[in-house]
């Protein structure tokens, strides 16, 4: 099973979700996939002959979670990798469809807090049956790459296009010095904000740093 | 042809102390200076915590800030000693390091915009110094400082992107302030940081290790008053200082001027037209006492 081989499987299989198939040529091929398609890019797998389940890995990213899927095809390690949000902290599960992740799934979400939707075991496996429901041994906070000292900064930068907030006191002490009330930063425009926008988008900090335009703040305090 | 000169007036001046701008606007009015604003312009970014934060994001944003200035045809004068430092830096990198000159223009060219380099900044101190002259500036004074005043430059203000005399823009500072009739007086401790950017770390550090031993050195000279050209320095002392008091620390609390406010009320301006009347008891009681 070549890594074409696998790529060509997917296409074939997976009607919804799409994804991305990187190898190095050998044996190892790895294919991301959004979340939401983690069952059907599973099910795309598992039509492949000579498949067998290795593991499910988990790696605490500080904002997400990542979720590795390794599969063993005709002597070529696969992994589907796949990312949720830890806010978040659910996807579907694919232990009625390979039935050896059921206890890997249950080991993750108890050492991770994630949820895997449609799990039917509910007793605890690794931990004790008495552990708190909210405490997780491997899960970390929920934080990104912004240090504590920089984050106010950083949300009134990429919400305003200012270090400080545009507060109404501003707009008042202005308004008093006979200015106008808004000085002539990128937010008084919506195109010029707009472009200041694309730009930091560009540079991918916004997705790094866990900004979220639509709240105009951190995914974390 | 010669350019233009817009300011770029950052964020903690238009935002906090709305004054200084009147201040600037009305000194370069009085000495016949033309500036346009730079319209759709953003936070430098801010060098302490948002240059630390992520290089490429930063050079980005500062050089979408100067491409708008290229783009109008106009030099910058920059009114804030840390803006000064991020887009001289910035404009630097952007000459000197060809991988991040190529990266940064890939962005630009992404939003429809490109920096060639062909603009001059400024720091307003260094363009009054040049460009107007201390001479020019001393005869048109009509209200004179008249007191001792100890300068706080500024780290910033020290700043140079080629290996000169790193004093040279904190000499043109004091020049142009004793051309406003002042006296200035040292204290040896001009080149400590007010504290500001610690304070984001460690405020009882930052005022016990930078702000304090100023304001001793200074209370054993005979300064009445400190003259900042720096809006957090100025805004670190003048907050600081009740703050060092409720340290039980025992110091004077003194004035704490911008330059450009000090120019505009030795230029005639009266200090409620720069909403001095809104600061502190010992800075309101000063400027009162000379230009109410």
């Amino acid at each position: 099973m070549t890594e074409e081989m696998i790529r060509k499987l997917l296409e074939q299989r997976m009607t919804r979700g799409r994804f991305a198939c990187t190898g190095d040529g050998k044996r190892r091929v790895s294919i991301e996939v959004d979340a939401g398609d983690i069952r059907e890019s599973v099910l795309a797998l598992l039509q492949a002959e000579g498949r067998r389940f290795v593991t499910i890995a988990a790696v605490d990213t500080g904002m997400d979670i990542e979720l590795l899927y390794t599969f063993l095809v005709d002597g070529v390690l696969v992994t589907i990798r796949t990312s949720i949000r830890k806010e978040a902290s659910k996807i579907d599960t694919i232990a009625q469809m390979v039935p050896g992740a059921e206890f890997i799934e249950k080991e993750v979400s108890e050492l991770f807090g994630i949820e895997f939707v449609g799990h039917l075991r509910r007793t605890n496996l690794v931990l004790p049956d008495d552990w708190p429901t909210g405490k997780r041994p491997m899960r970390k906070p929920l934080v990104g790459d912004v240090f504590p000292q920089a984050r106010a900064s950083v949300e009134n930068l990429l919400s305003g296009g200012a270090s400080i907030r545009v507060a109404p006191s501003s707009a008042m002490k202005r308004g008093k010095a006979g200015l106008p009330k808004m000085p002539p930063l990128a937010s008084a425009n919506d195109d010029h904000m707009k472009e200041f926008k694309d730009l930091v988008v560009r540079t991918g900090f916004d997705r790094r740093a866990g900004f979220e335009w639509g709240k105009g703040k951190l995914r974390y305090k | 042809m010669m350019n233009r000169q817009a300011f770029f007036l950052g964020c903690v001046i238009p935002l906090r102390f709305p004054g200084i701008e009147v201040a600037a606007r009305r000194v370069f009015g009085q000495l016949g200076i033309q500036c346009v604003d730079l319209e759709g312009y953003t936070c430098c970014p801010e060098p302490v915590v948002l240059g630390l934060t992520d290089r490429e994001m930063a050079l980005a944003i500062s050089a979408r800030n100067l491409a708008l200035a290229e783009k109008a045809g106009a030099d910058l004068i920059v009114l804030c000693n840390g803006c000064y430092e991020t887009l001289i830096e910035a404009d630097d990198a952007l000459r000197h390091d060809e991988a991040m000159k190529a990266r940064i223009g890939q962005l630009l060219a992404s939003i429809g915009t490109r920096y060639d380099g062909t603009i001059k900044i400024k720091h307003f101190i260094e363009f009054l110094h040049e460009d107007v002259g201390v001479e020019r500036i001393a005869k048109a004074i009509t209200r004179p400082v008249e007191v001792p005043v100890a300068l706080h430059y500024g780290c910033h203000l020290f700043r140079e992107t080629q290996p000169v005399d790193r004093w040279r823009k904190p000499r043109m500072m004091k020049d142009l302030v004793e051309a406003m009739g002042a006296r200035c007086v040292d204290y040896g401790l001009e080149e400590l940081c007010c504290g500001f950017p610690i304070s984001q770390f460690d405020k009882r550090a930052a005022l016990e290790e930078r702000l304090l031993p100023k304001l001793r050195a200074v209370g054993k000279t005979n300064a009445e008053a400190l003259a900042f050209c720096c809006p957090a320095c100025l805004n670190q002392f003048e907050t600081g200082q009740g703050a060092v008091g409720d340290l039980g620390a025992d110091v004077d609390s003194y004035p704490c001027v911008h330059v450009l406010e000090l120019l505009a009320l030795s230029l005639g301006a009266r200090p409620a037209e720069l909403c001095l009347d809104d600061r502190s008891g010992p800075t309101r009681e000063f400027v009162e006492c000379f230009w109410g």
